[in-house]
């Protein structure tokens, strides 16, 4: 039978009463209190009874404290007089316990009640919600460049979807998190004010989206595992879920020496910091080379078989180059053109999905360097809502307006090709066709011979 | 609008200053307001370790004698006139009841 047991405990370090309650029915149930850490409480076997908890507030101490300070000793002794036993601690968070059947509460004056409260919460949870705001607000604007440069491969990607998402849920649930202490600040510092006493947080409301959190940050990994297909970035997203347990462990492991050995507050936190910034630059750097190993091994990089290779040979040098046979929605054959295998043609196929849209890019193209067929490009974007459409095709014109500029993108008829728009670089190959639920763009080397333009157009239409 | 810190005392700031009239330490403060009051007023050990380190900020307070962790403090000084101010404006607010009060000669 275990002696001793560890828990996570989901509830804010003000949320006194409700960690006090649930410390209670633990005692209850024959486990007390042990100690407390960044991993969560570990209790001890006793006799299962009536004790009674309390967590109480002494700003001045801090978890890179080798030990109890002078004052937070006579805090304690003052507590004992009291008839609370210390039971354990974490910083500036004590939490006693008492087998008094009433005794006198650690604090007494709302006011100074509220004064501790604010001091010890602006060290720990509003610096926490703070540094986990940075997270979105760092990585939030390189996901909006990176929509909008390409809206249509970023909203078919799961994993750039998926991320982008779960950051901006973070800014979201940090926001409120902050929110939700600061009203508690301003309608407690008005109770207190006119006598009355601290008001309860909004134990559900935290304890609901805390919930939320973690099941969209475990769905998001779950996603990514899923969806990744390919083993290199499975082993990656295995490594780094392990890098950062093990940082946590280590931190833990990191300050426990530190305390042993007594090393004092201020230079146990310059440690401490100095350990944080050389496993982060760890991590950010580790990606580059994790990433270069596993794709030399073939890892990352979905590798297919081509149906055959072909080496072109061109003044005396030679390479080779793959031939893949994917099934293509229009081909040259269809347009008219007469395709022999000694073009080599490579018909290529690359698709996207997710919930949001379908992303579709095809290629057919002649290896052979003696071969005159035209090079068929085209791309399909199909999108769930018309809103998502409409910002894409916003967005895709004026990406291409911007990139050929000063040559000028030209308006076309659509109505032939039974779209709602279509434009095109002034006399170029490329055609960008806007079609209800559709986007189609493609290039057509060679001469523009329009009934083999209208041919696309009718086979690409949705 | 902020509160200006002390302006009227509570309770428990009233009675750690009127224990402290004699050399005390920290938990005799905590046994004399029991006595005194009958156990009417209770000062949580929170509450007067915060305290007693704000008054002695504020210079209400002086540390007397210090034998291992126990501290032994006594009024100042600032802190008996802070403490008569209190005492005046409580006994102007029991005047003023007893002047017009309920059952008072209007």
């Amino acid at each position: 039978m275990r002696d001793t047991r560890r828990q996570i405990i989901w509830y804010q370090i003000d949320d006194t009463e409700a960690i006090a309650r649930h410390l209670e029915k633990m005692a209850k149930k024959g486990w007390l209190l042990e100690a407390v850490d960044n991993l969560g409480y570990r209790y001890r076997r006793g006799e299962p009874g009536q004790v009674k908890y309390t967590v109480a507030f002494f700003p001045e101490a801090s978890v890179f404290d080798p030990g109890l300070t002078e004052g937070q000793e006579t805090y304690m002794d003052y507590c004992q007089a009291a008839g609370w036993e210390l039971a354990a601690f974490y910083g500036p968070v004590q939490y006693f316990r008492s087998v008094q059947p009433d005794p006198a509460p650690i604090e007494t004056d709302e006011l100074v009640k509220l004064a501790a409260v604010r001091r010890t919460m602006r060290k720990t949870y509003v610096l926490s919600y703070a540094l986990l705001l940075l997270l979105p607000a760092i990585t939030l604007p390189l996901y909006w460049q990176e929509f909008c440069y390409n809206p249509m491969e970023f909203v078919s990607r799961n994993i750039s979807l998926s991320t982008a998402l779960l950051m901006a849920w973070i800014a979201v649930y940090g926001a409120l998190m902050l929110l939700d202490y600061l009203f508690w600040v301003v309608r407690s510092r008005r109770a207190v004010v006119h006598g009355g006493a601290c008001v309860k947080p909004h134990t559900r409301f935290r304890l609901g989206i805390s919930g939320v959190m973690i099941a969209v940050c475990l769905a998001v990994l779950l996603g990514y595992f899923v969806d990744s297909g390919i083993s290199g970035l499975r082993v990656m997203l295995l490594l780094y879920l392990a890098f950062y347990g093990g940082t946590i462990f280590l931190g833990r492991r990191i300050l426990q020496s530190m305390k042993r050995r007594g090393i004092q507050r201020g230079k146990a936190k310059g440690l401490y910091v100095v350990f944080a910034l050389v496993m982060g630059l760890a991590a950010g750097l580790s990606m580059p080379l994790l990433f270069g190993s596993l794709s030399d091994a073939g890892l990352i990089h979905q590798v297919r078989e081509p149906v055959e290779t072909y080496t072109k040979t061109r003044e005396n040098v030679s390479w080779t180059v793959n031939i893949f046979h994917d099934n293509l929605p229009v081909t040259l054959e269809d347009l008219g053109w007469s395709v022999s295998p000694e073009d080599h043609c490579t018909y290529e196929a690359e698709i996207s999905r997710s919930p949001l849209a379908v992303y579709s890019r095809y290629t057919q193209d002649a290896l052979s360097l003696g071969s005159d067929l035209p090079r068929l490009h085209y791309q399909i974007f199909d999108a769930r809502w018309p809103w998502l459409l409409e910002e894409c095709w916003d967005r895709l014109i004026a990406e291409e307006r911007e990139r050929l500029d000063p040559w000028p993108m030209e308006m076309l008829n659509p109505a032939p090709w039974g779209a709602e728009a279509v434009y095109r670089p002034k006399d170029g190959n490329e055609y960008f066709l806007l079609y209800p639920g559709r986007i189609v763009t493609f290039r057509l080397s060679g001469d523009k011979e329009p009934e083999k333009l209208d041919a696309i157009a009718l086979a690409l239409k949705p | 609008m902020a509160r200006e810190k002390f302006q009227t005392l509570t309770e428990q700031m009233f009675y750690i200053l009127l224990c402290l009239q004699r050399e005390c330490c920290g938990v005799d403060v905590m046994e004399r307001t029991a006595r005194m009051t009958e156990g009417r007023v209770v000062i949580g050990p929170g509450t007067l370790y915060s305290l007693l380190e704000s008054f002695q900020q504020e210079g209400f307070i002086q540390e007397t004698r210090a034998e291992g962790r126990r501290r032994s403090y006594q009024i100042t000084v600032k802190g008996r006139l802070r403490l008569e101010v209190e005492v005046r404006r409580l006994r102007q607010q029991t005047e003023d009841y007893q002047k017009f009060g309920e059952g008072a000669e209007a």
